[in-house]
């Protein structure tokens, strides 16, 4: 495991390491908080040497580039971390997945060539389920987005009502009559001062849809899935 | 919980994360290899019931057989309850997500007695007859263990069987048994129970035994249902601690837990003997694990989990014999690896400079001490053994290292205490905040804070206080008033235990099988969850008593006759009742009694066997 002494390991200065993962499935019940501390345990585990910070409760830095709420899987997170020496990328991406389960999966791992502060939208594909959901709720969906969409939207300072029109970058909206799914393509917003929650696209979709419902949650009835597949930089290009 | 089928309903409970299951180093089976499955409930939340290190041990021992599937199952939380019950979900095991009910064996530890409803929750949620006997062949095994079961009769009308002591091996006899009889076809229930009590040790079956109570209420007798049911269920020890199995791999919870850490369990039993103390007594004869083991598990478990925080696990962790020698070592490897290390149970008199600063050594913590009572007279009473000198040296050291708040524990309402008693907590109290001051190097950046937390002594079997009467409820509010009034510092911080759930935790705790009416009345009106505060509903307990014909005071305020037959002489805990009588004897006379190491008392432990035990 870590041979390395914590002296050792301040004589040489760590370099950055990005690591990308998804986190699906019951994994999408996990908090940010509860996450990291996972994601420090199976960095640990992996044997790979990080960088400790100093003081009184020396702890592994880590950074993720867009926290993931409660509810919503990913399939593109990104962690940095700063680590000492010379890093087999695949070994350590293996080691990793053989001490997780599949739900937190680990995909690669490589120096980072670009700040996470540049990512300005995410991408979600958000599925919602229901028998209720009829012919023309596609077209329902994408019209309501014409016009401004008022929704009490929680911040430091209270509720605020506030149009999430504007945190909209793209939306287009597919009904699939035999599954009697609705699928939602969008990219929202994801800069740190405008940060748009997936979750007010659903609003929106039971407004002009009627689905899923928020009060009858009967198992096999109506039910939705919010998926990341992507973090993208203010131009529009995809974020790694 | 199968979160494709149920994710809508856990979008909308406080810590889904509690019902997913799917955590790194759960074990899964092939179902085909399967001949026993064994639903292990913890019966209260997944946080709690996750740190518990029984479980882990227990859950890590039967699925070392190859034959034995041991799953996981918890209490949900009340809203979960709701969703559950409003669109008929049962209740299923953590693993295979498979329904409760559908299994061989089900476990519960009952490590506290006020989860006793949540058992009957848990039950209830899992489609199973509440009561032993409406229970078919069909129905799994109940079988109960942990703390509580060495007086088991409150909820003697729920469980099958019992299994008294340490169930390392008396579990896997279990199985092994259901799994023989389930093949050669002669298993029914009532046979296998009968078993079990009669072939195996350590296995109480209630339904076995006839109570007889005399007009005054106390027992008369217990009759066993013939010449091979035991008289007495002697309880089960493992043979070699040190070897025994430990889990090195456990499950690692996503969700925050109470414990979350890496737990090495250093020692069983205690020499102390503090004559309140249920397990300084049943957890008897004291046997250690080595250095080598303990710093052995310590690696294999940084490196199985990653997690950078070890707890020496034990009922007083200074009074480990190899205490130095482990702690250097431990400290030693784990600086490199910044890995911190705690020491909770520390006892006041064995604290000292070194240890506090391998404590500190990576991660600071705070320290915590337990002098019980406020004066010397009590402190000898109880047999605690600490003395004011103690304390006061063990605070030097911490205020001399920059410490600025120390924690006191303390009970009140025990045998023989007097009003001066209770004052001396704030006496002594303020003679910690004293002491600060009179430490030359003292950290000045803050005041001192002491913070003295206040418990209602709650008479338990199997101690030498187990024929004494609990305080009633004014004479408890009474002195917890007194000893307010007495604090007048603003620098000690005064917190006490509710007095009405130490009063009903002291009905359930000397109990006999006529309380299991009472606790079902009390599940059916609504009680679940009592160890929490909000859902702790003390009204509805006593008109529950009330209705059922329970006097509360038969069992928490009345002073037992020393020769009653009590509900828990059924069980054989190793430690002789001559011996408690004896310990009560020189408690009256404030007499403290000499550690299991400084001169044996031939309490009776030492019969029990136990390779390495501190006792002849």
């Amino acid at each position: 495991m870590n041979e390395i002494s914590l002296n050792e390991k301040k004589v040489k200065t760590p370099s950055p390491l990005r690591i990308r993962f998804l986190k699906t499935g019951s994994l999408q019940f996990i908090s940010h908080l509860d996450l990291m501390k996972t994601m420090t345990r199976l960095l640990i585990r992996s044997g790979l040497k990080m960088w400790y910070s100093e003081g009184f409760n020396p702890h592994p830095k880590l950074v993720f580039a867009l926290p993931l709420s409660v509810g919503v899987e990913s399939v593109c997170e990104l962690l940095d971390v700063r680590v000492y020496g010379d890093i087999d990328y695949e070994n350590l991406i293996r080691r990793l997945n053989e001490s997780s389960t599949p739900e937190l999966k680990f995909i690669e791992a490589y120096v980072p060539k670009r700040k996470f502060k540049e990512i300005a939208y995410a991408r979600y594909k958000i599925t919602v389920y229901s028998q209720n959901l009829t012919e023309g709720c596609a077209d329902a969906v994408t019209k309501l987005f014409r016009s401004p969409i008022i929704v009490s939207k929680r911040k430091k300072s209270g509720d605020h009502d506030t149009d999430i029109v504007p945190f909209v970058r793209s939306l287009s909206a597919k009904f699939d009559a035999g599954a009697h799914e609705l699928c939602v393509n969008t990219v929202l917003s994801a800069s740190p001062d405008n940060y748009l929650n997936p979750e007010y696209i659903v609003e929106a979709i039971r407004r002009a849809t009627g689905a899923p419902s928020d009060e009858d949650f009967t198992p096999g009835g109506d039910s939705y899935r919010i998926l990341r597949t992507e973090m993208l930089d203010s131009k529009g290009q995809m974020f790694k | 919980m199968d979160y494709k089928k149920y994710s809508q309903i856990l979008k909308h409970v406080t810590k889904p994360g509690r019902y997913t299951g799917g955590e790194i180093g759960q074990v899964i089976k092939n179902k085909d290899d399967i001949r026993c499955r064994f639903a292990f409930c913890f019966p209260d939340t997944y946080e709690i019931g996750m740190s518990n290190l029984g479980v882990r041990i227990l859950y890590g021992v039967l699925n070392e057989m190859p034959d034995v599937w041991c799953e996981r199952v918890y209490a949900p939380w009340t809203d979960m309850g709701e969703y559950m019950r409003k669109y008929s979900i049962s209740l299923t095991a953590h693993e295979s997500v498979d329904n409760v009910a559908d299994f061989d064996i089900v476990g519960f530890t009952l490590q506290y007695e006020l989860c006793y409803t949540n058992v009957l929750y848990i039950l209830d949620l899992a489609g199973i007859p509440l009561l032993a006997s409406e229970r078919s062949d069909d129905c799994p095994i109940i079988i109960g263990g942990g703390p509580c079961t060495y007086n088991a009769e409150p909820v003697a009308d729920f469980f099958d069987i019992f299994s008294i002591g340490e169930g390392e091996e008396a579990l896997p006899e279990l199985c092994r048994l259901y799994i023989k009889m389930k093949s050669d076809g002669t298993y029914t229930r009532s046979k296998f129970l009968y078993e079990a009590a009669t072939t195996l040790e350590g296995f109480y079956v209630p339904s076995l035994y006839k109570v007889e109570y005399k007009a005054d209420g106390t027992i008369k007798s217990y009759i066993p249902a013939d010449e091979k049911v035991p008289a007495k269920v002697r309880k089960r020890i493992v043979d070699d601690f040190d070897t025994s199995y430990y889990p090195t791999k456990p499950i690692m919870p996503f969700i925050e837990t109470v414990h979350d850490r890496i737990m090495l369990e250093v020692y069983r039993g205690c020499i102390r003997g503090c004559r309140f103390c249920q397990a300084g007594m049943v957890y008897r004869p004291v046997r250690n694990r080595t250095v080598a083991t303990l710093c052995r598990q310590a690696k294999e478990l940084y490196e199985n989990t990653g997690c950078d925080e070890i707890s020496l696990t034990s009922l007083s962790i200074s009074d480990y014999t190899d205490i130095n020698e482990l702690t250097n070592t431990l400290v030693e490897w784990s600086d490199a690896n910044i890995v911190s290390l705690s020491l909770p149970s520390l006892r006041a008199d064995s604290f000292t400079k070194e240890l506090m600063d391998k404590v500190s050594s990576v991660r600071t913590s705070g320290l915590t001490f337990a002098p019980e009572a406020g004066t010397q007279r009590l402190r000898d009473a109880i047999n605690k053994n600490v003395c004011e000198e103690d304390l006061m040296r063990a605070v030097r050291v911490a205020f001399e290292a920059g410490k600025n708040s120390v924690k006191l524990y303390f009970m009140i309402g025990l045998p023989t205490e007097t009003d001066e008693d209770i004052i001396g907590i704030a006496k002594l109290a303020k003679a910690v905040i004293d002491e600060y001051y009179k430490t030359p190097g003292r950290n000045k950046k803050r005041p001192p804070q002491v913070t003295i937390s206040v418990a209602c002594f709650v008479p338990k079997p199997f101690t030498p206080f187990q024929w004494e009467a609990q305080n009633t409820r004014e004479e408890l509010a009474r002195k917890q008033r007194l000893l307010g009034e007495h604090i007048t510092d603003n620098r000690i911080r005064y917190t006490f235990h509710d007095s009405r759930i130490s009063h009903i935790e002291a009905v359930l705790a000397r109990g006999d099988r006529r309380l299991s009416a009472a606790i079902l009345e009390a599940y059916r009106r609504g009680s679940c969850f009592d160890a929490w505060d909000e859902h702790f509903d003390y009204d509805r307990w006593l008109s529950v008593f009330a209705d059922t014909g329970i006097d509360v005071a038969f069992y928490a305020n009345r002073e037992f006759g020393e020769d009653e037959v009590l509900p828990w002489d059924i069980i054989d805990c190793g430690v002789k009742k001559e011996f408690l009588i004896c310990e009560r004897r020189r408690a009256y006379e404030s007499k403290p009694s000499p550690n299991c190491r400084e001169g044996c008392l031939g309490c009776g432990a030492n019969s029990l066997g136990g390779k390495g035990r501190c006792c002849p």
